[in-house]
C-alpha cells in the first residue's frame, strides 16, 4: 500500500520525536557518571574535578526537558483525575481535550519563543570552569519544549500512547 | 490579591486535570501578566534557575537507584530475607509486605513505586495463599508510606532543599519514626492475621544459619544506607553523591555479583528512571517562580506573622497544621504539597520554636497519610489499579492501618524527641 506524502512526514516526524528518549537517557547516564568520577578524583586521586558540578547541572536542563517530551508522548504528565470524573462523559472529554490541548500549547509555546530569547541572551555568560556558554545549557529548555509541544499535539489527534510498542512494556511508572 | 488570584487559578486549573507542573507554571505567569511590572522573560528564566541547584540532582540518583535495585536482582532477596524474618508469625506474607517496604526504604524513597513494586511481586503470592484482594491492597499501600520516611526519603531531600534545612539531619531524623511505623503495622497486622486465620508461612522461626545466609544475600540492603548515611553525616560525600555511589552500587551488584542485570535490562531501567524523575523534576522547576513571587509578594512571611499573632502555643498550631495537611493530601498530589505549602509554613513554625527538622518529618509524614485516602490518594490508586481491587473495597480495609498511621503521626508531631534524637546526637545540637 502506497502512503501518502503527509503521511510519510508525520512518520519521519514520529520518529525524530522518539530521540527524545535517546537524549533523556544518555544526559542521565552521563550525569551519574561524571558525579561518580568526582567522588573517585577526589578520594582515590585526590585530584578533585571541579567542573563535575557545573556539567551535570547543564545536563539535567537537557533531562528534565526531553524526559518531559517522553512523558508527553505517553500521556504519562502526572494530573489529578478527580473533578472531571463526575461529570458527564462528554462534557468532560471535551474540557480535557479542548482546555488541556489549548493551555499546554499556548504554555508549551510560550516556553519555545522566551526560552530561545533566553538562550539568545545568554550567550556572554560562561560556567566558571569548563567556559560552557549558558546559552547551551538554556536551549535545553525550548529544544525539548518543541518536542514535547509535537508529542501533546499528536496526542491530541491520536489519542495518548499513540505508540505503545515503544521502549519497553508491562512496566508501571509512578 | 496579587497573590489570591494566581494561587486560586493554580487549585483550579488542577481540579480541572490540567497536568500539574502546567498548573503551576501557568498560576505564575498570570502573575508576571496581570500582577507585575517584571519581564516576562522572568518567568522562563525561573525555570532554568529552578533546576540549577546541585542538591536537586540527588533525586533522579535516588529514583534511578531503587529502580536498579529491582532489575539487579536486590529486591528479590530482600523478598527473601524478609520471608525468613517474618515466614513464623501469623499473617506471614503481609508481615513480609511490610519488612520489604522498610528495607526498601533504605534504597530508594519513593511510596508510589514502593506499592507498585509490592503490589507486582508480594501481592501475587498473598492471592495465592487465600489473602483478600483489599487486604492485600491495604497493607501493601499502607507499608509503602514507610519508604519515604526513612533515608533517603525524596521527599526529605525535598523539604530540605526547599526550606534550606539539613538534608543529613532530616535524613537522621526519620530513622525512628519510620522502625515505629514498621512495628505498629506489624503488631497490627499480627491481630487481624489471628482473627482471620490467615497463617503462617512456616511452622518455625528461621535459624541464626539461615538468617545469617538469607543476611548475605540481602547484604547490600544494610550496607548501603549505613554507607549512605555515615559518608553524609560525617561530610565525605553530599546527598547528591551518595545517590551517585548508590546507582553505581546497585548497577555493579547487578551486573557483576548477581549477574541478572543485561543490557536490555539496563536499557529498559534508565528509560523508566528518566520518566520517573522527569515527572518529579518539572514540577521542582516550575515550582521555583511560583515561590519567587510568592516571597516577593512577602506571602510567607505574612502568613508567619500572622500565625505567630493568632495562635501562641505550638501544641495547637501542631493540630491545626495536622488537619489541614491530611485534608490536602486527599486531593493534591505529595511533591505540590510539600513545594507549595512548606514553604509558607515552615517559617511561622521556626517563628513558634518548632524545630523545622521535625516539622519536615510531620509534614512528610502527614502528607503521606494523604496518599491513602480518597478522592485522590495517589498510592491508593496505584496499588487499586495493580491489584484490580474497587476502592470502596480498599477504603473499609486500610482504615485500620489508617488509624496506625495516625496514631505514628501524633507521637511523631508530639514527643520532638523521636525525630530530633539521633541528629542532635550525632551532630549536636
Amino acid at each position: 500500500m502506497k502512503r501518502s506524502p503527509a503521511r510519510r512526514a508525520i512518520d519521519i516526524l514520529d520518529r525524530i520525536g522518539r530521540c527524545d528518549v535517546v537524549v533523556a537517557s544518555t544526559a542521565m547516564f552521563a550525569i551519574a557518571a561524571i558525579t561518580v568520577w568526582g567522588v573517585f578524583t577526589r578520594y582515590v586521586l585526590v585530584r578533585p574535578t571541579a567542573w563535575v558540578e557545573e556539567l551535570s547541572l547543564g545536563l539535567f536542563v537537557w533531562l528534565t526537558f526531553f524526559g518531559t517530551s517522553i512523558l508527553a508522548r505517553r500521556g504519562e504528565i502526572i494530573a489529578i483525575e478527580f473533578l472531571l470524573q463526575l461529570f458527564p462523559k462528554r462534557l468532560s472529554f471535551v474540557i480535557k481535550k479542548i482546555l488541556t490541548t489549548a493551555l499546554l500549547t499556548a504554555t508549551i509555546g510560550f516556553i519555545i519563543v522566551f526560552g530561545f530569547r533566553l538562550a539568545a541572551l545568554s550567550t556572554q555568560r560562561f560556567t566558571a570552569i569548563l567556559r560552557i556558554p549558558f546559552s547551551v545549557i538554556y536551549a535545553g529548555m525550548p529544544i525539548g519544549a518543541i518536542f514535547t509541544l509535537y508529542h501533546v499535539l499528536r496526542c491530541a489527534v491520536a489519542g495518548p500512547r499513540f505508540y505503545e510498542d515503544d521502549d519497553q512494556q508491562g512496566t508501571v511508572h509512578p | 490579591m496579587n497573590v489570591a488570584i494566581p494561587v486560586v487559578l493554580m487549585f483550579a486549573l488542577l481540579l480541572l486535570e490540567v497536568p500539574v507542573p502546567f498548573s503551576i507554571f501557568i498560576s505564575s505567569l498570570s502573575y508576571f501578566l496581570f500582577f507585575s511590572d517584571l519581564p516576562i522573560l522572568i518567568a522562563v528564566q525561573h525555570i532554568g534557575e529552578g533546576l540549577s541547584s546541585y542538591a536537586l540532582l540527588a533525586i533522579p540518583f535516588f529514583i534511578m537507584a531503587g529502580i536498579f535495585m529491582n532489575y539487579s536482582g536486590i529486591s528479590t532477596r530482600l523478598l527473601n530475607f524478609s520471608g525468613i524474618l517474618t515466614g513464623h508469625m501469623k499473617g506471614g506474607l503481609a508481615q513480609v509486605n511490610i519488612v520489604l517496604s522498610t528495607l526498601m526504604g533504605g534504597l530508594s524513597g519513593s511510596n508510589i513505586a514502593d506499592a507498585a513494586m509490592n503490589s507486582k511481586i508480594v501481592v501475587p503470592f498473598m492471592l495465592q495463599r487465600g489473602y483478600s484482594k483489599g487486604f492485600s491492597a491495604a497493607v501493601t499501600a499502607a507499608s509503602s508510606l514507610i519508604t519515604p520516611i526513612i533515608p533517603p526519603g525524596i521527599a526529605l531531600i525535598v523539604y530540605g532543599y526547599i526550606n534550606n534545612v539539613s538534608i543529613g539531619r532530616l535524613f537522621l531524623a526519620g530513622v525512628f519514626p519510620g522502625l515505629f511505623m514498621c512495628v505498629s503495622m506489624m503488631v497490627l497486622v499480627h491481630r487481624l492475621a489471628a482473627k482471620r486465620g490467615y497463617l503462617p508461612e512456616r511452622t518455625k522461626r528461621a535459624s541464626p544459619q539461615e538468617i545469617f545466609s538469607g543476611m548475605q544475600a540481602a547484604a547490600v540492603a544494610f550496607v548501603l544506607p549505613v554507607i549512605i548515611i555515615v559518608g553524609i553525616c560525617f561530610g565525605v560525600f553530599t546527598p547528591t553523591e551518595a545517590g551517585a555511589i548508590a546507582v553505581v552500587f546497585a548497577l555493579l551488584i547487578g551486573a557483576v555479583v548477581y549477574r541478572e542485570l543485561n543490557l536490555r535490562r539496563f536499557r529498559a531501567g534508565l528509560v523508566e528512571s528518566v520518566l520517573a524523575s522527569a515527572n518529579v523534576l518539572l514540577i521542582i522547576a516550575v515550582s521555583y517562580g511560583f515561590s519567587r513571587f510568592l516571597t516577593w509578594e512577602q506571602a510567607p512571611q505574612q502568613m508567619a506573622a500572622f500565625i505567630a499573632d493568632t495562635i501562641e502555643s505550638r501544641i495547637l498550631f501542631l493540630i491545626i497544621v495536622n488537619v489541614v495537611l491530611i485534608v490536602l493530601g486527599m486531593f493534591i498530589e505529595g511533591n505540590a504539597i510539600l513545594i507549595v505549602i512548606s514553604p509558607l509554613l515552615v517559617g511561622a513554625a521556626r517563628a513558634i520554636g518548632i524545630d523545622p527538622v521535625h516539622f519536615g518529618i510531620v509534614f512528610i509524614l502527614n502528607a503521606a497519610i494523604g496518599t491513602l485516602t480518597p478522592p485522590l490518594g495517589t498510592v491508593m490508586f496505584t496499588t487499586c489499579t495493580i491489584i484490580k481491587v474497587p476502592i470502596r473495597e480498599f477504603v473499609k480495609e486500610v482504615a485500620p492501618f489508617w488509624l496506625v498511621l495516625v496514631i505514628s503521626l501524633l507521637l511523631v508531631t508530639f514527643v520532638p524527641q523521636v525525630s530530633l534524637f539521633l541528629p542532635n546526637l550525632v551532630f549536636g545540637r
